[in-house]
């Protein structure tokens, strides 16, 4: 018998072949319960008790909401300090900044807290947005899931003044920070493609995208409702990249103009 | 006039090296690396076992499954407990227990029953790993009736092999179907911050002021913007329509009148919103911030990359509005199932549609004076 299916999206079909073929066998063994009884005695003996754990009606959003959390946030927070230097730069006010008294690691923990403070009032929004509007439960500790994400606001906000201190114009900021990020986030942190089925190669690229530990520690508190003990690896990768970048981009930050 | 004015757009951009680098590098890198990442596949499930009969049946039901080609084994744990706690680490994503009594009762013919466990935060690989489990267990109890009773039934019964075909994709392969939405991204992405960057750049640097008091119309003066970004966008659409046929032999089996056609009035619609984005914004951040808004919810929800279908009904109206959702659709049954021209009008009309209403907004919006 040939089941023929529109293929273009493969596990659409793969799911329409399953549950055509799933009726097919079942027809058959009824057929063979005809016949033989005892052939469907024995066929029948071992029976599979399947159970979906955490998302038992297979919601999409379930799997979607934490990761467009991490896209949201990442590209929001990344975006509004990707032009805080360069802006100096632009309008000629780095030079007074730059002759004053002030180290560099004041001025940038000064560029990062307005930025912070915002990035923890959008975090309230996308947080009720996620439980209220699309159904997503918070099964785990609400304290583990804001610490979480307002260690990966500041990776973000430290990677867009990395990237300030990096480029020349705002034009290049936004470019870098808006095209640049969203690409890899979309498609390397888990968001919409599984990071199983990628090459080797690619999912060790995918190891630098603070994304990816980010959502999957929120899929795991949130949805999983697991305990700490369970995220602490994704814990410690997103402050260690957080360490790194505010350290990175204190030594890129130049306390000279050309 | 228009010739000088589309020249010097030209010259503007070729003389900018990131704006540059993104015109070539962005086609390059997105065919050669993302059609590797974007595979919705579902391979190496992880399985952890738990096996309370060890016995020569379940060791034969356990090779089975690990033979398969969708199951890589985790572990095998001594109770569910242990491998429930290897599920919330993350390290596996189904769990088999098999009860105690597994090759007694199946011997005697006793009812028993297989416990399958499958972490369903992601929906599809939960699902498509637990049906891919109890179809190997179901084939694995056939093979384990004797072959006298297979007898008993040959030549009574038809045995039914399912013999699956899949039109348009034969080999099931990801890369066919995301190499067309691959190509519709990278469109999307350059027709509308192309523009807008442009515009806002002139209004940052001042030199829009020069625009505004010279007898340039509206309607010339949009042109010359939207014409440069017309030729990088279809350059762009060809350079990663040839990547991908080099590196990957994957090509539009349609036609590409077709192609060429809805994709020269999607990139004017799609440069249209970028005009109207920057129209409306003062700095390059408030552009930017506009184009990240717009360009992500509709390309989140434009069917690329998860089916309209699965969608709530919300979301599903509001893909009506989304240009993304005709333009991905289009290029899909181009690309894909070979449509030719007449099999995509449905798409073009509504594009040039909005095509036609993006633009004059953009043209009433410019404003000479600030």
């Amino acid at each position: 018998m040939q089941l023929i299916t529109d293929g273009a999206d493969p596990n659409q079909a793969s799911m329409v072949i399953g549950y055509a073929s799933g009726i097919l066998a079942e027809w058959q063994k009824a057929q063979f319960g005809r016949i033989s009884p005892t052939l469907a005695k024995k066929l029948n003996a071992v029976s599979v008790d399947t159970r979906m754990l955490y998302n038992p009606q297979a919601k999409s959003a379930y799997n979607f909401v934490p990761g467009v959390m991490g896209l949201v946030l990442m590209l929001i927070c990344a975006m509004m300090t990707a032009i805080a230097i360069v802006r100096e730069k632009e309008t000629g006010t780095m030079e007074i900044l730059l002759s004053s008294p002030m180290r560099p690691i004041y001025v940038i923990i000064a560029k990062m807290m307005p930025y912070l403070l915002l990035s923890i009032v959008d975090l309230t929004m996308v947080l009720s947005l996620a439980v209220f509007l699309m159904g997503v439960p918070i099964n785990g500790s609400l304290t583990l899931l804001v610490v979480m994400s307002v260690l990966y606001i500041i990776v973000a906000l430290a990677l867009g003044l990395l990237i300030s201190t990096v480029v020349e114009t705002q034009q290049q900021a936004m470019l870098a920070s808006g095209m640049g990020l969203m690409l890899p986030i979309m498609m390397l942190s888990g968001l919409l493609f599984p990071i199983e089925s990628m090459p080797a190669p690619l999912q060790g690229l995918s190891a630098i995208v603070p994304a990816r530990w980010y959502i999957q520690a929120v899929r795991k508190v949130m949805v999983q409702g697991v305990e700490l003990q369970f995220v602490w690896q994704e814990l410690t990768i997103i402050a260690g990249m957080a360490v790194l970048l505010v350290a990175v981009s204190l030594r890129k930050f130049k306390i000279r103009l050309q | 006039m228009l010739g000088y004015l589309i020249e010097k757009e030209f010259k503007l951009i070729l003389r900018n090296p990131m704006v540059l680098g993104i015109i070539i590098m962005m086609p390059v890198l997105t065919m050669l690396v993302l059609p590797f990442a974007t595979n919705q596949e579902v391979k190496n499930v992880h399985i952890t076992i738990v096996d309370h009969d060890n016995s020569a049946t379940s060791r034969r039901l356990t090779d089975k499954i690990l033979s398969s080609e969708y199951f890589r084994l985790e572990s095998y744990a001594p109770t569910y407990t242990h491998a429930f706690e290897r599920m919330e680490q993350g390290a596996t994503d189904i769990i088999l227990e098999i009860p105690s009594n597994l090759e007694r009762d199946c011997r005697r013919g006793t009812p028993t029953t297989l416990f399958v466990a499958a972490n369903a935060v992601n929906g599809t690989r939960g699902a498509l790993g637990s049906r891919y489990l109890s179809m190997v267990i179901s084939d694995f109890q056939f093979s384990k009736t004797t072959p006298q009773l297979q007898a008993q039934i040959a030549g009574k019964v038809p045995i039914i092999a399912a013999e699956p075909s899949f039109r348009f994709n034969p080999h099931l392969d990801y890369k066919v179907f995301m190499i067309p939405g691959l190509l519709v991204i990278l469109v999307t992405q350059l027709a509308t911050s192309l523009p807008a960057l442009n515009i806002v750049g002139e209004k940052e640097t001042g030199t829009i002021e020069q625009m505004n008091v010279s007898p340039v119309g509206k309607f010339q003066f949009i042109l010359s913007k939207l014409i440069p970004c017309w030729v990088i966008g279809i350059v762009a659409l060809l350079l990663g329509t040839f990547i991908a046929w080099l590196v990957h032999g994957i090509y539009p089996h349609g036609s590409w009148v077709a192609m060429l056609s809805v994709s020269a009035i999607y990139v004017l619609a799609l440069s249209g919103l970028g005009l109207v984005i920057s129209n409306y914004s003062n700095t390059m951040q408030q552009a930017m911030f506009g184009i990240f808004f717009f360009s992500m919810i509709m390309m989140l929800t434009c069917g690329l990359f998860t089916p309209v279908k699965s969608m709530p009904d919300w979301a599903q109206t509001l893909t009506a509005g989304n240009p993304l959702t005709y333009y991905a659709r289009a290029m899909r049954l181009i690309w894909l199932q070979g449509a030719s021209l007449p099999a995509i009008l449905p798409q073009l009309a509504v594009i040039t549609f909005m095509a036609f209403l993006l633009n004059v907004w953009a043209i009433i919006s410019y404003r000479k004076r600030s």
